[in-house]
């Protein structure tokens, strides 16, 4: 959104749209990507999320599971739906709870890759390029 | 039967039985009539001489009363013959007439007709002769009727023995002019005295007024005599008298006597004679004979009621004595006979059926009531008994026999025998809640434990209260019994399953909130991990603060390590058989485990690649944490270690070793191990996971547990479980 031509490492500008409810782990993120020459976007709930999507056309999209108004597996769905190449990071800090193993459904619902909080810069990094490659 | 029968030949004793009683009764009023007998013989022979003298005047008026019809029978037949005209004229022709009458009448020894002068015209005896005049006759002359009775003579043609007659022959102008003269014969006489019927040992004597015999009864002898000198006194007494007089054979006799004829001329003198002593005997004669007839009477009537009695009181009671004995052998169909003509002893035997049939009748409601209580206890397996103190005596039902494993038909065991039986703790135990029973207080023993014959140990639950005499003193106890084995073992076992639910519930709750202090957790991670990575790159190494940074990354990633673990653990209280590497399981557990034991306690583990097993981790997790924590008790408070190894053996399977420097055990404690409920441990140190429960997850997983251990050189158990087999699947056993 603000002065991503700035960032002279990028060989590709993209932009990413980082839907969390934590305002932490949405600043760290930032941070992460920010520092790697990356445009973000920030939103806080899956509904603001689906709103910025639709306004921004990111390149990424990385959001969290676990989340208060939409819920992340939700709102993966959804963007799969109307973006079929789309590449989704799904990341979760409640990665397995119980009988529920989030990063696997999400995966099998349409994340293109899943990572469990908390991680390493370069991990989230690395999910993103890799993604890009494959794709072309 | 044929015992039955035996017994019912009950003798009735004759000392005291009715029949001999009934028999007594007879004996007696027989007795009493014999009595009466005897006393009316001695009052007749007080009576006697009154009644003798009565009796000879008796005798004799009857005797004379005889002679006078003989004397007047003479008078009449003279008086006739008197008046016949040849007779009265004196014709020869009289004296046929004399010879016929004389014919038909051989009581006359003679009939004759004479002169005034005595010349006899006629005769009834033939030849005819002329015979001087009679010098008695002579001295008579007749007076002008009436007959004459003279005195003894002898016929002068026969020369026997008469009593002469003499009757004037009137002529008609009234002179005398001669006279009918008959000898009444004596032979004639006194066989006419033998009609008098006198009584035995009378004797009868008529003489002339001279004195001379002219017949006796009984004796004939001496016609013509005297007669005997104590009746001349009597002689000429004309009224009916009598004298004691004695008699032949130095008797003394008492006679009656009189003159028959008197008033005429002539007559004779009679008398009859009592033997006073032959009257006597005859009264005695005459009792005795009453008496004998009583006996007679008396025997024949007491045998007679013997016979009857016999037949009518002995043999009904028999027969009602006998139906007795069998009902005491416990035969109540048994019933007397009702044929007997005796209405009472029918009436009783009927009584006796109507008796039979109640008692029957509640002996079955008796019976049925015991069987029912049996059955009931049957159903409960509730058994009953009562204890005495005082003897000491045990009163058991069936099914306390069958709880105590003995033999009914035994009888009631001892005290010393049941304590045989008992348990030695519970020995003490129960000799004591007696004792406490006895003085009084409640008692505390509920159970109790038992070695039966045939050696099973056994439970038992008890309920007891005391028994009280009428004063209210405690006597002994009664009480149910239950074998309670089964149930305190479905309890206990029930019991383990509660904690291991209470164990599983635990485990989900721990994962529920693991999972979400997890969540935040890992949030809150995320910028220790990740922010400390960028700012790392902004700073030199050398850089004291890129140096802090690297810490703070450190200890993000140890914390964030710990959480995965938590995570895995939490995630596993579902029951999910998978293959499972024995060796990274045991490895992630162990770290887990490590910070629940004591810091003495070290653990030191030896994992070598295996190939996997096919194996609930949660399970395999279980039986971990319970070897370990055994391993760690069995240190204690010691400096130890726990000594945990994965290896694939040589025989294709894969083995868990779990090893301690404990305390070790002894053989006996050793072989029970595996035992439900087996414990050395105090109450609530266990885990409420017994090795038992390690078993049968051993088990569960086709695996082998051995364990082997040296008193004071540690305790090593050894678990073995196949290898997985190719085509097993992960699947959610759930």
């Amino acid at each position: 959104m603000h002065d991503n031509s700035s960032d002279p490492a990028a060989s590709a500008p993209r932009k990413v749209l980082v839907i969390d409810d934590d305002p932490v782990a949405r600043h760290t993120i930032r941070a992460i990507l920010e520092d790697e020459g990356y445009s973000v976007t920030c939103a806080e709930d899956g509904r603001l999320g689906l709103i910025a999507f639709r306004r921004d056309r990111p390149d990424v999209v990385v959001t969290d599971l676990i989340m208060p108004e939409k819920e992340g597996i939700e709102t993966i769905m959804e963007l799969r739906a109307m973006w079929p190449d789309g590449l989704i990071v799904a990341v979760s800090g409640g990665g397995r709870t119980g009988n529920k193993d989030f990063l696997r459904i999400a995966a099998g619902l349409g994340a293109s890759a899943v990572l469990a909080k908390p991680f390493e810069p370069a991990e989230l990094l690395a999910c993103i390029r890799d993604h890009q490659r494959s794709k072309g | 039967m044929d015992r039955v029968n035996a017994r019912t030949k009950v003798r009735i004793r004759t000392g005291s039985g009715l029949v001999t009683r009934f028999l007594l009764i007879v004996f007696l009023s027989i007795g009493i009539d014999a009595g009466l007998d005897i006393y009316q013989g001695l009052a007749k022979r007080n009576a006697l001489p009154a009644e003798l003298r009565a009796e000879a005047i008796a005798q004799t008026r009857a005797a004379a009363l005889d002679l006078e019809r003989t004397f007047d029978g003479a008078q009449q037949l003279l008086g006739s013959l008197a008046k016949l005209p040849d007779i009265r004229d004196l014709d020869v022709g009289a004296c046929n007439a004399l010879k016929s009458i004389g014919r038909a009448l051989p009581m006359y020894d003679y009939i004759s007709v004479r002169r005034t002068d005595g010349r006899l015209e006629c005769g009834s005896l033939a030849p005819v002769i002329t015979i001087p005049a009679d010098s008695w006759l002579g001295n008579r002359v007749p007076a002008p009727d009436g007959l004459a009775i003279g005195t003894y003579g002898r016929g002068k043609i026969t020369g026997n023995e008469v009593i002469r007659l003499l009757y004037p022959i009137n002529a008609s102008d009234g002179s005398v002019i001669g006279s009918i003269s008959a000898g009444l014969s004596l032979i004639w006489l006194n066989s006419k005295l033998e009609e008098w019927h006198l009584p035995d040992g009378a004797v009868a004597e008529v003489a002339d007024l001279n004195g001379i015999r002219l017949a006796g009864s009984p004796d004939h002898q001496h016609i013509g005599y005297p007669i005997p000198s104590a009746l001349w006194p009597a002689l000429g007494s004309q009224n009916l008298d009598v004298i004691d007089a004695p008699g032949a054979h130095s008797t003394v006799r008492v006679y009656g006597h009189t003159t028959v004829r008197p008033g005429s001329i002539g007559g004779v003198f009679v008398a009859v004679g009592l033997d006073r002593a032959a009257a006597a005997a005859a009264v005695a004669r005459s009792t005795w004979h009453d008496l004998q007839g009583s006996l007679i009477v008396l025997a024949a009537v007491v045998f007679l009621s013997w016979l009857a009695l016999s037949r009518t009181i002995k043999r009904p009671i028999q027969n009602l004595l006998a139906t007795a004995a069998r009902w005491r052998e416990g035969d109540w169909t048994a019933r007397p006979s009702v044929h007997t003509s005796v209405a009472e002893f029918r009436a009783l035997a009927t009584g006796f059926h109507a008796m039979a049939d109640a008692v029957a009748a509640r002996d079955l409601e008796l019976r049925r009531s015991q069987e029912h209580l049996a059955q009931a206890q049957r159903v409960a397996a509730t058994g009953s008994f009562e204890l005495d103190f005082r003897t000491n005596g045990l009163v058991w039902s069936e099914e306390t026999y069958r709880i105590h494993g003995l033999d009914p038909r035994a009888g009631p065991p001892t005290l010393d025998a049941i304590d045989g039986l008992l348990l030695p703790d519970d020995r003490e135990a129960i000799q004591k809640a007696h004792a406490e029973v006895r003085a009084g207080l409640v008692d505390t023993l509920k159970e109790y434990r038992i070695r039966r014959p045939d050696g099973a140990i056994r439970t038992v639950y008890r309920e007891v209260e005391p028994m009280l005499d009428g004063a209210g003193q405690r006597i002994g106890i009664i009480g149910v019994v239950k074998d309670v084995t089964e149930l305190r073992e479905a309890e206990r076992q029930r019991d383990d399953l509660q904690q291991q639910l209470l164990h599983a519930q635990k485990m989900e709750a721990i994962g529920t909130l693991a999972g979400g202090i997890a969540h935040d957790l890992n949030n809150a991670l995320l910028p220790v991990v990740a922010l400390s990575t960028l700012t790392m790159k902004r700073l030199a190494r050398e850089d004291r603060a890129y140096q802090n940074l690297v810490l703070i990354h450190d200890a993000g990633i140890r914390a964030r390590d710990l959480v995965r673990r938590i995570l895995d653990f939490a995630r596993k209280s579902d029951s999910t058989w998978r293959r499972v590497d024995l060796a990274v399981f045991v490895g992630t557990a162990l770290s887990l485990l490590r910070s629940t034991l004591p810091a003495t306690i070290a653990i030191e583990d030896r994992l070598e690649p295996v190939p996997p097993i096919w194996a609930d981790e949660t399970q395999i997790h279980q039986i971990l944490m319970n070897l370990v924590t055994n391993a760690a008790h069995a240190i204690g408070t010691a400096m130890g270690t726990v000594t945990v190894e994965v290896a694939a053996t040589a025989s294709g399977s894969v083995r868990l070793s779990v090893a301690d420097s404990g305390c070790g055990m002894d053989a006996a404690t050793r072989q029970r191990i595996f035992e439900p409920f087996y414990t050395t441990k105090d109450v609530g140190v266990g885990t409420g996971l017994g090795l038992s429960v390690v078993h049968g997850i051993v088990t569960a997983h086709r695996g082998t547990i051995s364990v082997e251990s040296t008193p004071g050189d540690g305790t090593r158990f050894d678990l073995e479980f196949p290898i997985a087999e190719a085509e097993q699947e992960e699947s959610q056993v759930a």
